[in-house]
């Protein structure tokens, strides 16, 4: 014991946490309002709701404080320990699902969904610009994407007659005035189902969509590649699948939230897939090193064995040497905790549990991004028995990086 | 008598035509291919909840997933059977949740989640799943994969006349045979 506690003095003095290679900040509070009958979610398509800059992190989420759903952000400078104040983005009617990015000057751009409605606006820690609604019909799981060169798309589905599409929109800030350019369809066949949950990134040679795409009676994810952002690709496959060898098995086995991350001409792409169909969902991904025109084999992402039991909300990010990180939670411990694996040169890692955001009661719905220095930031919704919901916040680095 | 005769492009317009019917049959059904089954009053999640507390019955839940084959084989196989819809009806308060889908539903805490995330919760993760649970939602029975009528109407028994409060459904299997 007498040689313990001087250890456990100096981890708790410099406030970091270990987990198998990974370094983490203790966890905190997004959000200080904590009380019985709140809920948090982090749940936007494509899972970014989280953004940094190199000196800024910020947080986008929505919650019921109000008595109603909606929408807001909290942001943290490098050396703060808490978060701001939350800064309701979102006006009156009940909102959903918003997700943000960096944009420049510590501006962040945040989308979300109100009253069957994509609305964008441009937030920092002192100033919050006006509400632009971007769509021209009903429409849900807006999801974001910007570049380095201050480029900025949004995706989601919009309803066309019967059925949902996917259309994009390229937005532009100036002079704290955001507008955005006439929607583009990525996939203009006629529909005969719907196309949902759009994932988004730009790499160096152009941008690519990902979605859900339902026209063969089961989901399947499709991907489109454009490189000036108004003329896309003919679409093409991005799950792999085995044609079901007896049709009581359906057409095809479940894929379903696909997440995209990128870092200059390599993308990544996540998703939850049943092709294991008895364990639930499993996390798979995709990686492609031509900017989105293509993409490589599929990859089990979580540890093998793991197919037995079900994974859920897969997050995607990538760190200034392209370090492709993947988030999820499950309960191989009983109760869920959050999972990381990285993509090492022949395999996926050994998956590992950030020690903030394992252990005793729920912890779900990770969001990740790295910012400059290839720092982590994740956040994720922990709800321990008989305690308020809480939307926490930890960094962290792999330990090489240190 | 005049005898009718039909040129070889009338022919082919009614084979066009009968071409087209059949392929409207195949829209049609594929159209529908694993959605809840016909003639069964299906509600989501919530509405189907407080229904259960007012009028103090039990919620049959089924979880099934867009493009289930087992699904669509409980549907024509199963759930076509009247007199097992009959039962169905009168016994409980029948919920469809697509295990796939982010459709929002208000849990009585005032937490808003998803169909997805209702499976999530209840462990869900090969569809079909059939769930039986309390008025309060709390969970009685989880039947998961293809079910016969006879292995319904088992449950159903185990399940409505409260068996289960005493006995595992194997215990109770065997009582019965």
């Amino acid at each position: 014991m007498k040689l313990i506690s001087p250890v456990l003095l100096l981890c708790g003095l410099v406030n970091f946490a270990w987990s198998s290679g990974w370094q983490f900040t203790h966890a905190i509070p997004v959000s200080t309002t904590k009380q019985t009958g709140v809920f948090y979610h982090v749940d936007s398509s494509g899972r970014k709701n989280v953004a940094a800059s190199a000196t800024t992190v910020a947080v986008a989420w929505e919650d019921n404080r109000s008595g109603s759903a909606q929408v807001y952000v909290a942001f943290k400078k490098a050396s703060a320990s808490t978060f701001t104040a939350p800064q309701q983005i979102s006006t009156q009617a009940d909102a959903y699902e918003p997700t943000l990015v960096y944009l420049e000057n510590d501006n962040f751009i945040i989308a979300w969904e109100q009253a069957g409605h994509i609305w964008v606006r441009v937030a920092n820690s002192a100033t919050l610009g006006q509400p632009l609604q971007l769509d021209t019909q009903p429409s849900a799981q807006v999801t974001l994407a910007s570049s380095s060169n201050n480029n900025i798309y949004a995706a989601w589905s919009q309803q066309h007659g019967k059925y949902s599409r996917i259309v994009t929109t390229r937005i532009t800030l100036k002079n704290t005035q955001l507008s955005a350019a006439p929607l583009v369809i990525p996939d203009s066949t006629t529909l005969t189902q719907d196309q949902l949950y759009p994932g988004l990134a730009i790499s160096q040679d152009g941008m690519v969509v990902a979605w859900e795409d339902r026209r063969f009676e089961h989901t399947r994810l499709f991907f489109a590649f454009s490189q000036d952002g108004v003329h896309f690709s003919p679409y093409k496959l991005l799950n792999e699948f085995l044609p079901p060898q007896n049709p009581k098995f359906g057409r095809g086995t479940g894929v379903t939230r696909v997440s995209l991350a990128t870092h200059k001409n390599i993308v990544a792409a996540t998703w939850m897939d049943k092709r294991a169909f008895l364990g639930g969902y499993d996390i798979y991904a995709s990686v492609s090193h031509d900017g989105g025109k293509t993409f490589g084999k599929n990859e089990l992402v979580e540890d093998s064995g793991m197919e037995n039991l079900p994974q859920w909300h897969p997050a995607v990010a990538i760190d200034p040497a392209g370090l492709i990180t993947v988030a999820w939670d499950d309960n191989r411990y009983d109760s869920p905790d959050i999972w990381l694996s990285w993509r090492e040169p022949d395999k996926w890692s050994d998956d590992t549990s950030p020690a903030p955001a394992s252990g005793d009661g729920e912890q779900t719905n990770p969001a990740i991004c790295f910012d400059e220095s290839g720092q982590m930031h994740l956040v994720w919704i922990s709800k321990q028995t008989d305690q308020p919901v809480q939307l926490l916040y930890t960094s962290g680095k792999p330990a090489a990086d240190k | 008598m005049t005898r009718s005769t039909i040129s070889f492009s009338q022919l082919r317009k009614i084979q066009y035509a009968k071409l087209g019917f059949v392929l409207l049959v195949i829209f049609i059904s594929t159209a529908l291919y694993a959605e809840p089954p016909d003639n069964y009053p299906f509600s989501k999640y919530d509405t189907g909840l407080k229904q259960a507390q007012r009028e103090h019955k039990k919620l049959f839940v089924y979880f099934g997933r867009f493009g289930c084959g087992f699904c669509d084989m409980t549907n024509k196989q199963t759930f076509s059977d009247k007199a097992l819809r009959d039962r169905f009806m009168q016994h409980y308060i029948l919920v469809y949740a697509d295990a796939e889908s982010g459709n929002r539903i208000n849990l009585p805490s005032g937490e808003r989640i998803t169909e997805m995330e209702l499976g999530a919760r209840l462990n869900v993760y090969a569809t079909p799943v059939f769930v039986y649970l309390e008025p309060d939602g709390t969970m009685i029975y989880k039947a998961p994969g293809f079910k016969t009528v006879k292995e319904f109407i088992e449950l159903d028994d185990y399940v409505y006349n409260n068996h289960y409060k005493s006995q595992t459904l194997s215990e109770y299997s065997a009582t019965r045979k």
